[in-house]
C-alpha cells in the first residue's frame, strides 16, 4: 500500500487551444476528506477525469496508489459524475448487480439499506425516478463500495441546502475511513465544516495546498473567506460612465 | 471481465428485442393460418382468398415488422455504440476496471449477434408461414434422412460452416468500420455525427484502393486454386484484416484520445 493516494507530476491538459489543467503538481495522502476548489473552468473536473481515467493527459505523469491509471487504479476509485449515465432500460438493481460483477469493494446489502433509507425504491425503473431520486442512486452506488479513493465531481451542485447537508451526511456516514474523498466544488462555505484539507485550482494550476486547520491558523480566517479573497472576480477599469 | 460486459450487453440487446422477434414469429403463424386457411382454394398458383381484405392487412404489418426489426437493429447497433461507449453512459463504461479493446469487443460481439439472430428470426418467421404440415416438419425419418446425407458427405457441414464463419466475418468487418467512422469523427470538437459520416466514406476510398492493390497480386489468383475451400478461407483472410484494423484503431483512440460527448 503506496502511503500517497494521489501523485500528480507536471500534468497538463488542454483542449485543442484551451489548457485545462498547467503543469499540475499534487500529492494526496490517505484517510483523509480533500476539497478540490476553484472557480467554473479552473480545471477541477479535468483533474477529476484524468485520476479516473476518463481522460489522458497530454503531459506528465499520474499515479494512484503508485500506478498509472488503468484498470488496476478504477477498480480502487468510486467516481459520483457531475451528470447521470444510466441507461435508460436498466432499474437500481441491475446497476447493483453490475458494480457487483466488476467491483469486489462493492456492498450489495448496503446498497439496498442505503435505498430503503433514502426512500428509493430499487426495483423502479430508473427512466420513471425523478432527477432527485435518480441522484441518489448514484449517490448509494458511489457510497456502497469500500473505496481506496473517492472522487466526487460537484455533489451539491444544483441541490437545495437541506438536500446538500443530506448528501454531506451520507457521504460522511458511508465513505471508507481508510480511503480519501476529493470532492470537487465551488460551493465552500457548505463543505468546509467537513473538510481535512484544500486544493485551491486557479486557471489550471495548484494555487494552494494546504490543511484546513494550517489555513485557519495562519491566514486568521476560514477557507471560504480566503477563496472569496483569491478568486474574487476583478471589475472593469478605466470606464468613465 | 469480457463476459461480465457481455452479460449486461445482451441483456440490454433483450430489453430490446423481447418484443420485436416474438412479434415476428407470431404474426408469421397468424398469416399462415389467414393466408392459407382450408377453406382458401390455390387456383392456377395463385391463392383465392374469401379474406382477402384481412390477409392483405395481416400480411402487410408481418412484413413492416419484418422492416422495423431490420432497422431497429441497425439502430441499435449504432446507438448502444455511441450511447455506451460516447455519451453519457460512458461515464460509467469508462470508469469500469477493463481494458478499452473489451468494451469495444462487447458491443461489436453483441452487434453481430443482433444481425444474426434477425437473420434467423426471419428464416423461421418465412418457414412458420409456408403451408407445410406440422406432420411433415416433425417427421424424424425425414430429418434422420438428412442427417445420414450430410454424415455421408461432411464436407458439406464444413462448406456450411466456412459460409457462417465468412458471413460473420463479413458482419464484424462492416461494424468495425462503422464503430472506427464513429472514432474519427469524434476526433473533432464539433459536428462530429457529420465528421463520422465523411470517415465512413472515407475509410471506404481507403478500401477500394486497397482492394485494387491487393487484386493485382497474382498469388491470390494462384490461391484460389488450391481446392474448393480456398475462395472461403481467402475471403475470410482478406476480411480479417481490415476488421482487425478497425478493431485495433478504434481501441486505440477510445484508449489514448478519448473524449466524451459532454466531456
Amino acid at each position: 500500500m503506496n502511503e500517497l493516494l494521489i501523485k500528480s507530476r507536471g500534468v497538463s491538459k488542454s483542449y485543442g487551444r484551451k489548457t485545462a489543467l498547467d503543469r499540475v503538481d499534487l500529492d494526496v495522502g490517505r484517510d483523509r476528506i480533500v476539497g478540490l476548489l476553484g472557480p467554473n473552468g479552473s480545471g477541477k473536473t479535468t483533474f477529476i477525469k484524468l485520476l479516473c481515467g476518463l481522460l489522458q493527459p497530454n503531459c506528465g505523469e499520474l499515479a494512484v496508489n503508485g500506478q498509472k491509471i488503468g484498470p488496476e487504479t478504477k477498480a480502487q476509485i468510486s467516481y459520483l459524475p457531475d451528470r447521470m449515465y444510466f441507461a435508460d432500460w436498466m432499474k437500481a438493481t441491475d446497476l447493483f448487480d453490475l458494480f457487483r460483477d466488476f467491483y469486489r469493494d462493492f456492498d450489495y446489502d448496503k446498497a439496498l439499506a442505503m435505498c430503503r433509507s433514502l426512500g428509493v425504491d430499487p426495483k423502479d425503473k430508473l427512466k420513471s425516478m425523478s432527477k432527485g431520486t435518480k441522484e441518489k442512486v448514484q449517490l448509494v452506488l458511489v457510497m456502497a463500495r469500500k473505496a481506496q479513493l473517492y472522487l466526487l465531481d460537484e455533489p451539491i451542485a444544483g441541490v437545495d441546502p437541506a438536500a446538500r447537508d443530506f448528501i454531506l451526511q451520507t457521504i460522511l456516514t458511508n465513505y471508507n475511513e481508510e480511503g480519501t474523498v476529493l470532492i470537487s466544488t465551488h460551493l465552500i462555505s457548505d463543505i468546509e465544516k467537513v473538510l481535512d484539507e484544500v486544493v485551491f485550482l486557479k486557471e489550471g494550476r495548484v494555487m494552494l495546498h494546504n490543511t484546513v486547520d494550517n489555513i485557519r491558523e495562519n491566514e486568521g480566517k476560514s477557507v471560504d473567506a480566503l477563496f472569496r479573497e483569491i478568486f474574487r472576480a476583478q471589475p472593469m477599469e478605466g470606464g468613465n460612465f | 471481465m469480457l463476459r461480465k460486459l457481455l452479460k449486461y450487453d445482451f441483456r440490454s440487446m433483450w430489453k430490446q428485442f423481447s418484443v420485436i422477434w416474438p412479434a415476428a414469429l407470431v404474426l408469421a403463424l397468424v398469416n399462415r393460418f389467414i393466408l392459407f386457411a382450408p377453406d382458401n382454394n390455390i387456383i392456377d398458383g395463385a391463392i383465392r382468398m374469401d379474406n382477402g381484405i384481412l390477409a392483405i392487412i395481416s400480411m402487410s404489418v408481418f412484413m413492416g415488422v419484418l422492416f422495423a426489426m431490420f432497422i431497429v437493429s441497425m439502430l441499435y447497433v449504432l446507438k448502444r455504440f455511441y450511447r455506451g461507449l460516447l455519451g453519457d453512459e460512458g461515464y460509467l463504461m469508462h470508469t469500469l476496471p477493463v481494458k478499452t479493446w473489451q468494451l469495444v469487443a462487447s458491443k461489436l460481439v453483441c452487434a453481430v449477434l443482433v444481425t444474426v439472430v434477425n437473420v434467423i428470426v426471419a428464416g423461421l418467421a418465412m418457414f412458420l408461414m409456408m403451408p407445410l404440415k406440422w406432420s411433415d416438419v416433425f417427421n424424424m425419418r425425414f430429418w434422420g434422412d438428412i442427417f445420414q446425407g450430410l454424415a455421408h458427405h461432411p464436407g458439406t457441414i464444413l462448406y456450411l460452416l466456412e459460409f457462417c464463419l465468412m458471413m460473420g466475418m463479413a458482419l464484424a468487418f462492416a461494424v468495425t468500420q462503422v464503430y472506427l467512422a464513429m472514432a474519427i469523427g469524434h476526433l473533432f470538437s464539433r459536428r462530429r455525427v457529420l465528421m463520422s459520416v465523411v470517415a465512413y466514406f472515407g475509410l471506404n476510398i481507403l478500401l477500394t484502393m486497397a482492394i485494387n492493390v491487393v487484386s493485382k497480386f497474382e498469388f491470390i489468383h494462384h490461391l484460389t486454386t488450391f481446392g474448393s475451400h480456398a475462395p472461403f478461407w481467402i475471403a475470410i483472410g482478406l476480411l480479417a484484416v481490415p476488421t482487425t484494423l478497425f478493431f485495433a484503431g478504434t481501441s486505440y483512440q477510445y484508449r489514448q484520445r478519448f473524449r466524451l460527448v459532454h466531456a
